[in-house]
């Protein structure tokens, strides 16, 4: 068990260097870097692009160096716990992250947090009621977000609470941006969150009352479940006190698995809502491949993907004794 | 308090927005902000009309009470017949001075000037509620102390204003400067020039400095600086600062990244001489005529207090300072606290911008109010009048759609930078409840929507064939049905054009924005017919004479930042399907198509033709006019190679005919010739008669108008009036107040 | 519920009989499709993916124009409405329309001229095209004669009627989630299959290979890809392309999910029986196991369809996705992604209909086959 686990550990180590330097190259890979995209974004806003101030930045951000020697310099950096710069927001990629990461994981928590509680009672309805019309309208419901376009629900949404005269986009309203903390801004960030709450909620919504569904299903054939229907006992109870249980036990054991997530918050719907977010600023640094901030933070997601596996994998090898350890 | 009523006028089918604006100490004075509706006839019988928020009536008759200034503004109509003589052409951004004065009466480099030209004098000078209440804690020096002796004196385009206030603003944090256009519309050069200042220096007036002196045979160029000037953060601007940043930044090509170009003759740096602490002169030896217009929004200059720290010649701990900040040496930690285009981002670093840079977190960037800054109103308030600036930041290629509807719901009082013309329907729509008032001004440094450039320089042979014969290249314009251009994409705001350079230009002539810009299918298969392009058997595409194969061009695109790129070439495409040439668009993102650009690889350059203005072509070169008719270090549309062939003198690159030759030598000589002789007319004529009769790089439409919106509470908006010489309505500078 | 059906039970008692007769000798492919009716939704959705699968297959007949058909001057036109109704029941037909500029929001207004009408013609003879490529033809299923225009979802930014673009952008939205799913399924089942048949040293080894697999970045790698085509390939061939590749990456999961299912499988007594008697490996699999979980894949696979359509449309907004000129339902989707399209001209959003019915409707279709695929579970 120890040598196994020991192997795993190891393994797990060799795996994120080996993602970190294909990482590092794929981002590499697109023509160019990042001093073209800033060439071109001089001239889009119509300034003079010199070739010196290109060379120069070059020079500067070390991009002038083969791509083996800027890896190198990154890792050995980050080993001492110095993730780099971002060329585009010239800060330290430390700061940058630390700035987004609080709020990317508060609108994670609070969207899984809406989509387990609307997907378990969405399922347990649908299980109970398997086949009637009652299901048929809590399904389509559950997956209406699943089924929608993210980026296009969330504008659709935005423009009827603007037409409601309500504000949209972002975490906070302008005049509460640069203030500190106060009741007043509390109640500010509450109108704000809502949107990108339900949004990217109802997305992961069907995900969790189909499983909730399939294992309720499950569970009400069972025996005791029989048994106890026999006798008499009464049917919200027969259901809520042992199969609801029973039922939620896969959902919660693959709560873990949603970590990377937590952390990088969606895409595309943070974009559209302007939130400030892990997100849209990994997408941004990849498209314009600001090198270090971009590998960091893959760096820092494969990292948690890869020993959320582990975890899972040592639990479930030590749960089920069926399984052996190769 | 005096409240007067503001009256609603309708013109046309002008709405119109009115204000009551109030004076800089109390009264309240009467505005009326007209909307006019101004026809212009676009070809092919074509009328739109365009409604276009012009100008104030600003009548004032209120004076200021605090104030013991006698000078006011006079009342409208009283000099309108000075007006500049607006060409019919930029009907739409005409200069509308408010009261009609020249422009030339607007800025004043000192006090003096200012009573020199007008008369009237400034006694007192006020500071914003804001500074004095620093002055009165005791955390600020006096006004006296922190404005230079004689400062700038700039009268506000349409009122004076108001302290005080938080303007909202929106924008991209970017590397080289935070906020690109934010930062660089609030930066003031050397020098600067009237609104539509080409390259004639007699147009300049010093600026940060208090006066220049450009000696007769223009062989040394002399700086009197503004004694008294401080930076913001108090020490004084001095000839000490120009020094060091002539001999230690310039000059070193460690700590400067930038172009040297207009600071050397004969590829050596020019002579400095500090004369006194305020004096300083820069000696040539040869006549440099061009210096004013070339340096003009330069700084040459740097707190030497401040980054004297992290260099050795200021300080021998140089090194030890900058390990300290966890840089390997004194380079990396001076070009860190000096960074160029970037001084709004380091908080610490001293400027000399009107609001000074204070913090930035991942949702918003704030500015506040330099309480040194050197220029003043004509009743001697101490510039800007807004107290502090509060930018959300969003993240580059967001989604620009929630910042709109952010704007529309009075969250930003600057509309976004993305705006155009296409969002025009919902701005207007919006306009009333949002109260706010868009701002469309013509877009007076691009030539054309979308450009158009073979690359001549292909290595296909057959392909080289055609794309060099100039008849190919006047089949494809000529099928191009620019009138649907306009009415499908531009909401019929847009003209044909098809000149590399607009109609500012010196040189330009009246028939080069349509030549060959009318819609004449069968003239064009005429022209290709006589080329000897046949027809398929299915005469639907024209095919190669050799080989039979269909004539097939790769239309590589990008420019993803325009918004109607795809739509555009959806369009073209269809209409050079009537000629039989088969087209494949493709959108390519922009680094891979530069890449391509580069290596010679594309059939075709597709761009947007901006950044073309005459002054910026003069001090650097005419990049619209000489292959690779774009920057090359950016977007080399075609044939790069001659380009590299003609500045390595042959040792790369292909070399190009004699003609391009002859481009390039007429280009360079351009640039040694003086504004404003035959020399330079005849030069950049001949340059741009040679690329317009040879279509080498053509334009679909002209570009369409900038939109800008702004907030009713913000008042002397730049872009209402080409003031500054700013981004139209896109940013706020030293005169723009908000109402309170 | 319960005591409902105790009743049943009581009162159709030889029914339930021969029901249960029937039960016990039905193969399991008819108790898959009697179970999989019991499913209305499911039902629902099969016929509607049904459909919009003829649409795309006769898409150049079914659509009312030309895909590159456009009409100029008449962008953004609203849907023009059928009528019945004029002075009594009449032949469906539409009004001719009238447009202009409003001078100041610049913005085109269409208005009715109902002085001109033009009937709907059902077979009408339209715009040219070839049907699938191969015979010239012009007959629509439905339109109406020029100059009148039959726009029944409203015309697109630059005046092509929106619904034959749905119609034609279906047939690159519907089959991209099938290619990639396909080529995902074809090596997550080989290599899954011979990980969790064999084990040992091969199993690590795949597994290894698929853990290093999933951790890689798609995004990155999409963005790296799309760069990295050949310049002249088209844009749906590159985008086809980069499914494909992703596909070859993404087998992970699925190979995952087969070879737990084979773990579990393997250790049972007849298949143990089977490999004693010297059964071959591939046999032993395609025989005896791979019946027991193919259920479970065909669902697994029906759900990663809808996944592949919202993909293409997200990747479309990111600017990574199919683009125009090619039609597909992430282009439309791009194009309607704006303020003034969801303000002024709500009709161009309308093809996320077309995408949410296609995605609910592959959702039921698994839920379906889901509830069906273990027929003899109660």
């Amino acid at each position: 068990m120890v040598s196994y686990l020991l192997r795993r550990f190891l393994y797990m180590i060799l795996l994120i260097v080996i993602t970190s330097v294909v990482s590092f190259v794929i981002i590499q890979l697109p023509a160019g870097d990042y001093i073209t995209t800033l060439a071109v974004r001089y001239a889009a806003t119509g300034q003079v692009v010199e070739q010196a101030t290109l060379d120069g930045l070059r020079i500067r951000f070390g991009l002038d160096q083969p791509v083996w020697v800027q890896y190198y310099k990154w890792f050995f950096n980050v080993l001492q716990g110095d993730l780099g710069w971002s060329f585009q927001q010239v800060k330290p990629v430390s700061e940058i992250i630390a700035e987004r990461i609080g709020i990317t994981a508060l609108i994670s928590l609070l969207s899984l947090l809406f989509a387990y509680t609307a997907g378990i009672l969405i399922g347990i309805i649908s299980a109970v009621f398997q086949y009637s019309y009652i299901d048929y309208f809590f399904t389509t419901v559950g997956f209406f977000g699943l089924a929608s376009p993210n980026f296009l629900l969330a504008l659709i949404l935005m423009v009827i609470i603007f037409n409601m005269g309500g504000s949209v986009g972002g975490l906070f309203s302008t005049e509460y941006l640069d203030q500190p903390w106060s009741w007043g801004k509390f109640v500010d960030l509450l109108k704000h969150i809502p949107l990108p709450m339900i949004i990217v909620g109802t997305a992961g919504t069907a995900g969790v009352a189909r499983v909730m569904r399939a294992t309720l299903l499950d569970e009400l054939e069972k025996q005791y479940v029989i048994t106890a229907r026999s006798k008499g006992v009464t049917e919200v109870r027969l259901i809520l006190k042992y199969p609801i249980r029973l039922a939620l036990n896969p959902i919660i054991s693959t709560i873990g698995w949603e970590l990377p997530a937590i952390v990088s918050g969606t895409v595309i719907t943070d974009l559209v809502l302007g939130l400030p977010t892990v997100g849209p600023m990994l997408f941004s640094a990849l498209v314009a491949e600001d090198m270090f901030i971009a590998s960091s933070l893959l760096l820092f997601l494969t990292s948690l993907t890869v020993i959320g596996t582990f975890i899972s994998d040592v639990l479930l090898y030590s749960l089920d004794p069926r399984i052996r350890m190769t | 308090m005096q409240v007067v009523y503001a009256q609603q006028v309708e013109i046309a089918n002008g709405p119109v927005g009115y204000g009551i604006v109030p004076r800089a100490h109390g009264s309240y004075c009467l505005l009326l902000f007209q909307v006019y509706t101004e026809e212009f006839q676009v070809k092919r019988g074509l009328s739109i009309l365009i409604a276009l928020l012009l100008a104030t009536l600003g009548t004032t008759a209120c004076g200021g009470e605090t104030v013991p200034v006698t000078e006011d503004s006079a009342p409208a109509t009283e000099d309108s017949a000075t007006l500049t003589e607006a060409d019919t052409t930029e009907a739409m951004i005409s200069p509308m001075a408010v009261d009609g004065a020249p422009w030339e009466d607007y800025q004043f480099s000192s006090p003096a000037v200012y009573t020199e030209m007008t008369g009237k004098t400034i006694d007192v000078f006020n500071e914003a509620p804001m500074l004095a209440a620093m002055v009165e804690a005791g955390t600020l020096p006096s006004l006296a102390e922190r404005l230079p002796e004689s400062p700038f004196v700039i009268k506000p385009p349409f009122h004076i204003g108001e302290y005080g206030g938080q303007l909202n603003l929106v924008g991209f944090p970017e590397a080289g400067s935070l906020f690109t256009g934010f930062t660089e519309s609030m930066q003031q050069g050397l020098f600067v020039g009237l609104p539509k200042a080409g390259p004639d220096t007699n147009q300049y007036f010093a600026n940060i400095v208090e006066s220049y002196d450009l000696a007769d045979d223009a062989t040394s160029l002399t700086l009197n600086l503004r004694q008294g000037m401080k930076w913001s953060d108090g020490d004084a601007l001095d000839a000490g600062d120009f020094s060091f940043w002539f001999n230690h930044i310039l000059q070193d090509k460690r700590l400067f990244f930038g172009d040297t170009t207009n600071y050397k003759i004969d590829d050596e740096f020019v002579e400095m001489e500090v004369i006194d602490d305020y004096t300083i002169r820069y000696n040539f030896g040869k006549p440099y005529k061009k210096v004013v217009v070339a340096w003009a929004s330069d700084r040459p200059f740097a707190p030497s207090h401040f980054l004297g720290t992290f260099h050795p010649e200021y300080d021998e701990n140089a090194d030890a300072n900058g390990q300290e900040l966890g840089f390997d040496d004194w380079v990396g930690a001076f070009t860190d606290k000096n960074m160029r285009k970037n001084y709004s981002a380091r908080p610490e670093r001293p400027q000399v911008n009107p609001w000074i840079f204070k913090e930035w977190e991942s949702a918003f960037g704030s500015w506040e109010r330099n309480p040194y800054y050197w220029r003043v109103d004509t009743q001697g308030n101490q510039l800007p009048y807004i107290d502090s600036i509060l930018v959300t930041t969003v993240q580059q290629g967001g989604d620009p759609e929630v910042l709109k509807l952010k704007f529309m719901n009075k969250e930003f009082d600057y509309g976004p930078s993305q705006i155009s013309i296409t969002d025009l329907p919902i701005l207007r729509r919006n306009e009333e409840s949002g109260d706010y008032r868009v701002i469309i001004t013509e877009n007076a440094t691009t030539s054309s929507a979308l450009g158009i450039a073979f690359n001549y320089s292909t290595a296909d042979p057959f392909k080289s064939r055609i794309f060099n014969d100039v008849r190919f290249r006047q089949a494809h314009s000529l099928a191009v049905d620019r009138a649907d251009l306009s009415e499908t994409i531009f909401l019929g705001t847009t003209k044909p054009f098809t000149s590399p350079v607009s109609s500012v230009w010196t040189g330009y002539e009246d028939w080069m924005g349509t030549y060959y810009a009318e819609h004449d299918v069968d003239q064009a298969n005429a022209l290709l017919d006589e080329m000897g392009l046949p027809w398929d058997e299915n005469n639907e595409w024209r095919v190669n004479p050799d080989t039979g194969e269909i004539i097939t061009i790769l239309g590589e695109y990008a420019t993803e930042w325009l918004g109607y790129h795809d739509e555009m070439m959806e369009l073209l495409v269809d209409d050079w399907k009537q000629i039989g040439i088969r087209w494949q668009p493709k959108f390519v993102p922009e680094d891979t198509l530069m890449s391509r650009y580069v290596a010679n690889e594309h059939d075709v350059g597709i761009w947007n033709t901006d950044g073309g203005g005459e002054l910026t072509a003069y001090t650097n070169y005419p990049m619209r006019l000489i292959p690779p008719w774009h920057w090359q270090s950016c977007c080399a549309m075609s044939s790069y190679v001659w380009r590299q062939w003609y500045d390595t003198k042959g040792e790369q690159g292909i070399e190009p005919p004699a003609e391009i030759k002859h481009m390039f030598d007429l280009a360079f000589d351009w640039l040694k010739t003086e504004p404003g002789t035959e020399d330079y007319e005849s030069k950049i004529n001949e340059l741009i008669r040679i690329n317009v009769d040879n279509l080498y790089l053509w334009g679909t439409v002209s570009a369409p108008p900038s939109v800008g919106a702004v907030s009713n509470r913000v008042q002397n908006v730049a872009g209402e009036e080409t003031f500054g010489g700013a981004a139209p309505g896109a940013y706020p500078n030293d005169v723009t107040f908000i109402v309170q | 519920m319960a005591t409902d059906s105790a009743a049943a039970d009581l009162t159709v008692d030889t029914a339930s009989l021969e029901a249960q007769e029937r039960y016990y000798l039905a193969s399991q492919w008819t108790l898959i499709r009697q179970r999989f009716r019991q499913h209305r939704l499911a039902l629902v959705g099969i016929s509607i993916l049904a459909l919009f699968y003829l649409l795309a297959l006769l898409a150049e007949f079914m659509a009312p124009y030309e895909v590159k058909t456009r009409f100029e001057d008449m962008e953004y036109h609203p849907p023009t409405r059928v009528r019945f109704m004029q002075d009594g029941l009449k032949r469906p037909f539409v009004y001719a329309t009238q447009q202009e500029r409003d001078p100041y929001t610049l913005e085109k207004v269409f208005a009715l001229d109902e002085s001109v009408r033009y009937p709907l013609k059902l077979f009408h003879r339209g715009d040219a095209y070839k049907f699938w490529g191969l015979w010239e033809t012009n007959w629509h299923f439905i339109g109406v004669d020029a100059p009148g225009r039959l726009l029944l979802l409203g015309t697109d930014n630059i005046g092509r009627d929106l619904l034959t673009q749905v119609i034609y952008g279906s047939r690159v939205s519907l089959t991209i989630g099938l290619v990639g799913v396909s080529v995902s399924f074809l090596i997550g089942m080989v290599l899954g299959g011979i990980s969790g048949y064999f084990g040992g040293v091969i199993d690590t080894i795949i597994q290894r290979i698929i853990e290093f697999l999933i951790s890689i970045p798609t995004i990155p790698l999409w963005i790296a890809l799309s760069a990295s085509l050949p310049p002249d390939w088209g844009v749906v061939k590159s985008y086809f392309a980069i499914v494909c590749i992703l596909s070859l990456v993404g087998w992970g999961g699925l190979a995952r999910v087969v070879r737990g299912k084979l773990l579990e499988l393997r250790e049972l007594d007849y298949v143990t029986a089977a490999r004693v008697m010297g059964v071959s490996a591939a046999n032993n699999i395609r025989i005896h196991m791979l019946p027991n979980f193919l259920s479970y894949l065909i669902v697994a696979l029906t759900l990663a369809v809808p996944g592949m359509i919202l993909g293409e449309t997200a990747l479309s907004f990111l600017g990574l996705g199919i683009r125009p000129p090619a039609v597909s339902w992430g282009v439309l989707l791009q194009r309607s992604g704006n303020l003034n399209a969801i303000q002024l001209y709500p009709w161009v959003v309308s093809p996320v209909l077309f995408v949410v019915a296609t995605v609910l409707a592959f959702n039921f279709m698994g839920d379906g086959l889901r509830d069906a695929a273990d027929p003899y579970k109660q």
